[in-house]
């Protein structure tokens, strides 16, 4: 029984593995969403949008690494690094003009593209696409 | 009960792990397959040898190689003439394949739009061949014939009703040859400004050329070349692009094609856009992207530069003209345009995060407090991480390895064109 157990509990990890852990960006995010939800100007909301770019580049040049010879791929390290990186990227991407539901829909359509999957969307994917959620509600 | 609870959950556990392992497997072939025998890999996947990335260099000033194909094209010489103002100069002497019936399935539709002085494919297809084009029509020739045998079946014939079934390479006639070759001047004529607003023409032709280089490893420039993956057409489109490009490009397309002061472009655009409903997704619409009914190979070209063009300004937009991003490059504008072209062919493979997420993880961490100074270092060492910081559709062993080989494989494979090519370069 104890082995069914670890086993599950192995499976679930490994299902959720796949996205970055780092508090501070989860924190800014959800502060970000938070406060984009309470603005209702265009404008002001585009700004939180390029704060939290820059947010997340200077979070992406102060977290440390091992030289990259040193790193082994699937290395829990590397991994987190990856993750951010991608995320940052799919938020990187998200380019308003305005915030009209054409507009919405054009990120939203390139943003789920850029994944490279069609059936299951990365959970960074995701997570950029919540925050698309609240700029485009 | 907790037993009966947890077995349950764990059969639960099992389904969802084995449909993200489906889907994964699925969805890492939308850009392309990891099988080397199918169209997007042109290179062997188990090979461990790590190829480092040639960077698709300036062309124009390559000396003359050893033209080894030469009984294939004909007499020497055959290469278009830039300075072709009246288009007097003689036809080029390619030999054409006798067609068969395995292979003669295109050769009816052909003719019929050759005769049809009403038909937009017919005026591209009695164009001369001589006509001057950025890439030489010796080097699509060479594609044509070089990418697949002609008893490759990666190909599909559409009936009328819009079905498919597995056909042979197409015969390679007179015909067929000048839709192909002909189609592909028109649109990369019309789309250089489209793939590099404003650049020079030097920079226009060298992502002509890459473009070039691209097709030519995904479908050896045949209209009906089609993937396992569903992937099909010339640029080997999949529903994503595909959807992208009807989204996101087309109405950009259809402005800068009208206002090209070359009339011919407005043409391309109500003849292939606007007259022509837009390629649909789907498996059962796959002739969209395929048949010469639906306007193809034109139509399938345009969508592969407008996917292209979008890659590229994205890429441009996160990276390039970024304010964080940008003060890492300290490139000459000729060596960034390197830069860019490698990553634009790159994601057409990788998918566009497949791409940028090692860029950035390498710019935030080998090039922390430093600047971009060699493009071709660059170049490598972004090979490199895609093999230890790739996106997450790319996480698998056979798609690290195929994802970081595919740019140097399609220079390779560019090269090798190159050096059996009148004048060294394809481009004119």
């Amino acid at each position: 029984m104890r082995k069914l157990i670890m086993f599950i509990a192995s499976v679930l990890l490994v299902n959720s593995a796949n996205a970055f852990q780092d508090l501070q960006t989860k924190s800014m995010a959800a502060t970000v969403q938070s406060k984009i939800l309470r603005t209702s100007n265009t404008q002001d909301r585009l700004l939180l949008l390029s704060q939290y770019k820059d947010f997340l580049f200077q979070r992406l040049n102060s977290i440390e690494l091992p030289a990259f010879e040193d790193l082994r791929y699937g290395d829990p390290l590397l991994e987190e690094y990856r993750s951010l990186t991608e995320y940052e990227g799919y938020i990187s991407l998200i380019d308003l003009k305005d915030i009209s539901s054409k507009e919405c829909y054009r990120n939203k359509i390139r943003l789920q593209n850029s994944a490279g999957k069609t059936t299951v969307l990365p959970s960074e994917a995701r997570d950029a696409l919540k925050i698309l959620e609240s700029l485009c509600s | 009960m907790p037993k009966k609870y947890l077995f349950s959950l764990l059969c639960l556990n099992l389904c969802i792990t084995a449909s993200w392992g489906l889907s994964t497997s699925l969805s890492r072939s939308d850009y392309s397959s990891t099988d080397s025998s199918e169209l997007s890999v042109p290179f062997k996947l188990d090979n461990e040898k790590q190829e480092t990335a040639p960077v698709i260099e300036h062309a124009l000033d390559v000396t003359e190689r050893a033209n080894t194909i030469q009984k294939m094209l004909g007499r020497p010489g055959n290469s278009t003439s830039p300075n072709c103002i009246n288009c007097t100069e003689p036809e080029p002497d390619l030999r054409y394949m006798q067609c068969n019936s395995q292979n003669d399935y295109l050769e009816d539709g052909l003719s019929n739009e050759l005769n049809s002085h009403h038909s937009p494919l017919g005026t591209i297809l009695r164009m001369p061949l001589q006509t001057p084009s950025i890439i030489k029509p010796a080097c699509i020739r060479i594609s044509m014939e070089s990418r697949f045998n002609a008893n490759s079946r990666l190909f599909r014939e559409c009936s009328a009703d819009g079905k498919q079934k597995t056909a042979f390479r197409p015969c390679i006639s007179k015909n067929y040859f000048a839709l192909v070759n002909n189609s592909f001047n028109v649109v990369s004529s019309c789309m250089k400004e489209f793939i590099a607003p404003g650049a020079s023409e030097e920079t226009q032709n060298l992502d002509v050329r890459a473009v070039f280089a691209l097709i030519n490893v995904e479908s050896g420039f045949h209209l009906n070349a089609t993937s396992t993956t569903g992937a099909g057409g010339i640029g080997q489109f999949t529903n994503p692009a595909i959807q992208d490009v009807n989204i996101n490009e087309l109405r950009d397309i259809r402005i800068s094609l009208e206002g090209n002061p070359n009339r011919m472009c407005g043409e391309m655009s109500l003849n292939f856009l606007d007259s022509l409903e837009p390629i649909r997704t789907g498996l059962k619409n796959s002739c969209d992207r395929t048949s010469i009914e639906n306007g193809n190979p034109v139509k399938n070209m345009i969508y592969t530069f407008a996917y292209l063009s979008g890659i590229k300004r994205d890429m441009d937009r996160m990276i390039f003209s970024d304010k964080n991003y940008k003060n890492k490059f300290a490139l000459s504008e000729y060596d960034l345009n390197k830069v860019k072209r490698a990553l634009m062919i790159w994601s057409h493979n990788a998918g566009p995060a497949g791409t940028w997420t090692p860029v950035k993880s390498l710019l935030n961490t080998a090039y922390r407090g430093k600047k971009v100074t060699n493009p071709e270092k660059f170049i490598n060492e972004v090979q490199q991480y895609m093999q230890k910081f790739p996106a997450s559709a790319n996480k698998s062993s056979s798609r690290r390895k195929e994802t970081s080989k595919y740019f140097p494989a399609i220079t390779s494979t560019l090269k090798t064109i190159e050096e059996n090519v009148g004048g060294g370069s394809c481009v004119n």
